[in-house]
């Protein structure tokens, strides 16, 4: 397991933990968990900002959760995103998208 | 994995602090776990897996700290939008019950409309009359001066021009003005006669009460001055119903009893005169009054209202009136209670004892809704257990206590709030109609009407109906037992919602007690008006006799003879329509307040001459007591042989007969009638007969009486009866066209039946009484129903221990005798609540009461017994059902 994770830019801890919701409900565990695998342990989400995230969104109404039980048989509080969480994605990774490739348009300059 | 999402959101309940707190402990716990077993999965030691997931974890604490925050917030943010989304849920579920239940909605609704619309309506009038300042500047400061202490309403409110005087230099006083001869003018103006009311103003009128006119001018000095009156200012009422509202009127010329006057000004619209309905004022010359005789500077003939100085205390001003009074006294001892001054503040003088009228209205209007409230709040309860299943079903799928109290509250507050809505546009109606009945009875002190307050009001007690209603049922609703509730035997026996029928035999016990208040009420105003109608007036006052007044200018008729001319031409043509048994005439009617008093001696009898007996005098025809059916006890009646020249007669009323004759022998005695004053030996006449005492009005005393006649006196006339065969109001208009055959320009004035003076003048404790009447025949129906209602629903409750009882061999009176024991002691106990709560608050209206007094104990039992009757009558019903109770069918009801 890599332990040189990159440092996240602010903001897109909400977005990492929005588009991985998007694919299923999960705890926050497993979100991190999903982060690290797809990203071949690259970009490791730190606990502290992952469950500040989530709380923050679900104030935003962004996600919404509950208590069930996870794979292990244990109480574990899920989440899942709402209507707003998805669009809230959607517009988000486009803007993202398109900084991205800006950025890239500067560093690949030749 | 489970996502109970529907439920969870309709289950959402408010998170505790504590809650939030565990959550976010049990999440971040989780987490660190997950992470320790994951590394001890890949060979970690147990200890340093654990002590390097936290580590891995990063800022803890910052993160719990966080997230609580954050989650509170949200907590906050959910539940107000739960309230809004919890109101909306609550008012379809009531609307819902409305629509499953349309009578019992219209029933609920109706009686609340018609108790917030009667409250409504009442309270717009004690608004008006007694909390709306007076239209004048200040008008905390002005005050009526009364004199001898006795009653507001009583005759006690005459100045002396001397007093007047005394008064102006008061330094409490920022101004006094005096009013006075108030009376009736004939108006002509060449096609119409009608009679005006003026009364005399002086100069200080509009500078004491701070008003202007709202046309023309105030009146001038010249208007006050030796040569009389030319200027006259009349009311807005009168420029529209005379005028038209015509701009143009100030300066016209017109004939008031065949004098010209000009129009020389318009009161505002709000004007309301201090203690009289005049439609004009003109001018009271009180420097005229001051330069004649010392007997007319010393004649207690002036009213007067005064304005204290910003700031001065009415103990201060009493303080003062007191030095003045005794230095009046000292200065003209010869003026009997002379120099009392007694302020009264003009509102209250003017509202007199309507005040209590009113307040005990007001009262009367809420205990009635407060009998409403307790019977709808009955109602309520008994829907309320059979809604035991809906809401134990609400409870078990997780609605909380609050939750269902705030439902039941939802619906009563709607109800109130509907009932508010239907009650203001009753009271709308209901308004214009109570002015319309009980106007002239109320103090003439502007239009009544709902505005703001009024809504205010009426908003708030719809508001406060609501809670009253609902809060027995919510509070009844936290009690639901769920197992209970829910079970198959929810309905079955005695014991369902003891605390509920407990809670409703209180209610209905309250409304007995206030019931029993109601009715105590009514039937003291009840007892007082019979024995007002009863009390003697010394004259019919049937619809048989008809009584009018005419009025014959000076101008027109200055000597005796031409007046004398016109009355006998009148009376012998009235007096052979068909259908009149006899015409008599008078210049002042008792029923009229106009007597006059004079000094009376008997010839041959030595008086102190400086304490001569008064009496009033008035003059009569000779057919005036046959008319007013006044008995004669002695001697005869005047008669056409009584004649200018003829010796002068009198007649006296029984009270002189008995005060100067206490033997007899008065007819035939010589008596003398003058000032009283020394040096005046006053005028002999001879006693001729002896007729019945008179009062002037069912509340006030025998008038001691010497009559003279009209033919030797006056020839003029002025009050007129007329007896007739039967009704004798079909006579107008057949007396209307000959007086206006004599001369048409004679108004008939105030041609009543002497019914109709009776009853104007008992007319605020008829309305009293009525009104009284009406709210406790409401209150004691209200009351019968609670009683039937709260025991039909115990009866039913018990079917099942009838049956047995019936079945083991009870016989039938043994189970109504059951019945009726549990109904009694809610009676017994509401009743005995009910005296003695009226007992207490009898005696807010001993003021109201005549013939009768406030602890009258047949009243008392009366009510008591009328209760006890109806709620006998009203726990029967249910009682006989109970015998009926088929007991196989019972044991098998479930």
């Amino acid at each position: 397991m890599a332990t040189s994770a990159l440092d996240l830019m602010p903001g897109t801890v909400d977005i990492l933990v929005l588009r991985t919701l998007a694919w299923e409900a999960m705890h926050g565990y497993a979100i991190s968990q999903f982060v690290r695998s797809r990203t071949g342990g690259a970009i490791g989400l730190e606990s502290a900002a992952l469950y500040q995230a989530l709380h923050r969104l679900e104030k935003k109404r962004l996600v919404r959760s509950w208590w069930g039980v996870s794979e292990t048989n244990r109480r574990a509080k899920f989440y899942e995103l709402t209507t707003a969480g998805r669009k809230q994605l959607k517009d988000q990774s486009t803007e993202l998208r398109a900084y991205v490739a800006a950025l890239f348009a500067v560093l690949d300059a030749k | 994995m489970a996502r109970p999402r529907g439920i969870r959101r309709f289950l959402h309940l408010p998170r505790s602090a504590a809650r939030i707190r565990a959550d976010v402990d049990e999440e971040l716990r989780f987490d660190i776990e997950m992470r320790a077993s994951d590394l001890v999965r890949q060979g970690v030691p147990h200890d340093a897996a654990q002590a390097r997931a936290v580590a891995e974890f990063g800022d803890l604490e910052a993160t719990r700290r966080y997230c609580e925050e954050t989650d509170m917030a949200s907590e906050a943010q959910i539940s107000r939008a739960t309230v809004l989304s919890d109101l909306r849920a609550d008012l379809a579920i009531t609307w819902r019950m409305m629509r499953r239940t349309p009578a019992f909605a219209l029933v609920v609704g109706t009686t609340l409309a018609l108790g917030i619309g009667a409250n409504t309506t009442v309270f717009s009038v004690v608004k008006r009359v007694l909390i709306t300042p007076l239209p004048f500047r200040a008008p905390d400061r002005l005050y009526r001066m009364y004199t001898a202490p006795s009653s507001v309403d009583g005759d006690n409110d005459k100045l002396s021009a001397v007093e007047i005087m005394a008064l102006a230099d008061a330094r409490s006083l920022a101004g006094v003005t005096e009013f006075g001869n108030y009376g009736g003018m004939t108006f002509t103006d060449g096609r119409t006669a009608e009679p005006w009311g003026t009364v005399q103003v002086g100069p200080n009128f509009f500078e004491v009460f701070g008003i202007r006119p709202a046309l023309g001018r105030q009146f001038t000095d010249e208007d006050f001055g030796p040569n009389g009156a030319r200027g006259v200012i009349i009311t807005h009422q009168l420029w529209q119903r005379v005028f038209g509202g015509d701009p143009g009127v100030v300066g016209r010329r017109v004939q008031l009893n065949n004098g010209d006057l000009t129009i020389v000004g318009v009161l505002p619209e709000s004007f309301v005169g201090p203690t009289f309905t005049a439609d004009a004022l003109l001018p009271l010359p009180f420097a005229n009054i001051l330069r004649s005789s010392p007997r007319n500077v010393r004649a207690r003939v002036l009213r007067a209202v005064v304005r204290t100085r910003d700031g001065v205390s009415e103990a201060a001003l009493n303080a003062e009136l007191a030095t003045l009074g005794q230095r009046v006294r000292a200065q003209y001892p010869e003026i009997k209670n002379g120099g009392v001054f007694r302020p009264v503040s003009l509102h209250a003088a003017m509202v007199g004892n309507a005040k209590t009228v009113l307040l005990l209205v007001m009262a009367g209007a809420l205990l009635v809704l407060v009998i409403t409230c307790a019977n709808i709040a009955g109602l309520f309860l008994s829907r309320g257990a059979a809604r035991r299943r809906e809401l134990g079903v609400r409870a078990a799928l997780g609605a909380g206590r609050s939750r269902l109290v705030r439902q039941m509250l939802t619906e009563s507050a709607l109800y109130g709030l509907g009932g508010g809505a239907a009650g203001i546009a009753l009271a709308v109606v209901m308004t214009r109609v109570f002015v319309g009945l009980a106007g002239s009875t109320l103090p003439q002190l502007g239009e009544i009407r709902l505005d703001g307050f009024s809504l205010a009001f009426a908003a708030t007690i719809a508001i406060l109906c609501g809670l009253a209603v609902g809060v027995a049922p919510a509070v009844a609703a936290t009690r639901v037992d769920l197992r209970e509730a829910l079970g198959d035997t929810g309905n079955r026996g005695a014991s369902t919602g003891v605390a509920g029928v407990r809670g409703r035999r209180a209610l209905v016990a309250a409304q007995l007690a206030v019931a029993v208040v109601l009715l105590v009420g009514a039937g003291l105003l009840l007892r007082t008006f019979t024995a007002l109608t009863r009390t003697p007036l010394g004259y019919a006052v049937d619809t048989r006799t008809l009584t009018f007044r005419v009025n014959l200018p000076s101008a027109r008729y200055p000597d005796t003879s031409s007046r004398a001319a016109l009355v006998a031409a009148l009376v012998g043509r009235v007096r052979s329509l068909p259908g009149v048994r006899a015409v008599g005439y008078t210049a002042v009617a008792p029923w009229n307040g106009g007597m006059m008093s004079v000094g009376f001696r008997v010839e041959g009898r030595q008086v102190d001459p400086s304490a001569v007996p008064n009496v009033q005098y008035a003059t009569a025809s000779d057919e005036l007591f046959l008319a007013s059916s006044t008995p004669l006890r002695a001697g005869r009646a005047f008669t056409s042989a009584d004649r200018v020249g003829a010796p002068s007669v009198a007649i006296i009323s029984e009270s002189v007969a008995r005060r100067f004759w206490p033997n007899g022998g008065m007819v035939g005695a010589r008596i003398r009638l003058g000032t009283g004053a020394p040096g005046d030996d006053g005028v002999p006449l001879e006693v001729v007969g002896v007729v019945g005492d008179v009062r002037q009005t069912v509340l006030g005393d025998i008038v001691p009486t010497v009559y003279v006649s009209e033919r030797q006196w006056s020839g003029r006339g002025g009050e007129f009866v007329v007896r007739a065969a039967d009704d004798a109001s079909a006579l107008i208009p057949g007396i209307k066209s000959i007086l206006h055959e004599l001369d048409p320009e004679l108004p008939l004035i105030f041609p009543r039946t002497m019914r109709q003076v009776l009853d104007a003048t008992i007319a605020r404790q008829h309305l009293a009484m009525m009104l009284m009447a009406s709210f406790a025949v409401l209150a004691v129906v209200l009351a019968a129903l609670g009683v039937y209602s709260v025991m039909a629903y115990s009866v039913i409750g018990r079917t099942r221990e009838f049956g047995i009882r019936a079945a083991l061999g009870a016989e039938r009176w043994s189970i109504v005798g059951l019945v009726l024991r549990q109904g009694a002691t809610t009676t017994v106990v509401g009743v005995a609540v009910g005296l003695l709560a009226a007992a207490v608050a009898s005696k807010y209206v001993a003021s109201l009461l005549v013939g009768v007094t406030a602890r009258d104990v047949p009243t008392f039992t009366l009510s008591a017994l009328t209760l006890v009757l109806v709620a006998a009558v009203a726990c029967l019903l249910p009682a006989r059902r109970a015998t009926r109770v088929e007991p196989v069918e019972a044991l098998r009801a479930d």
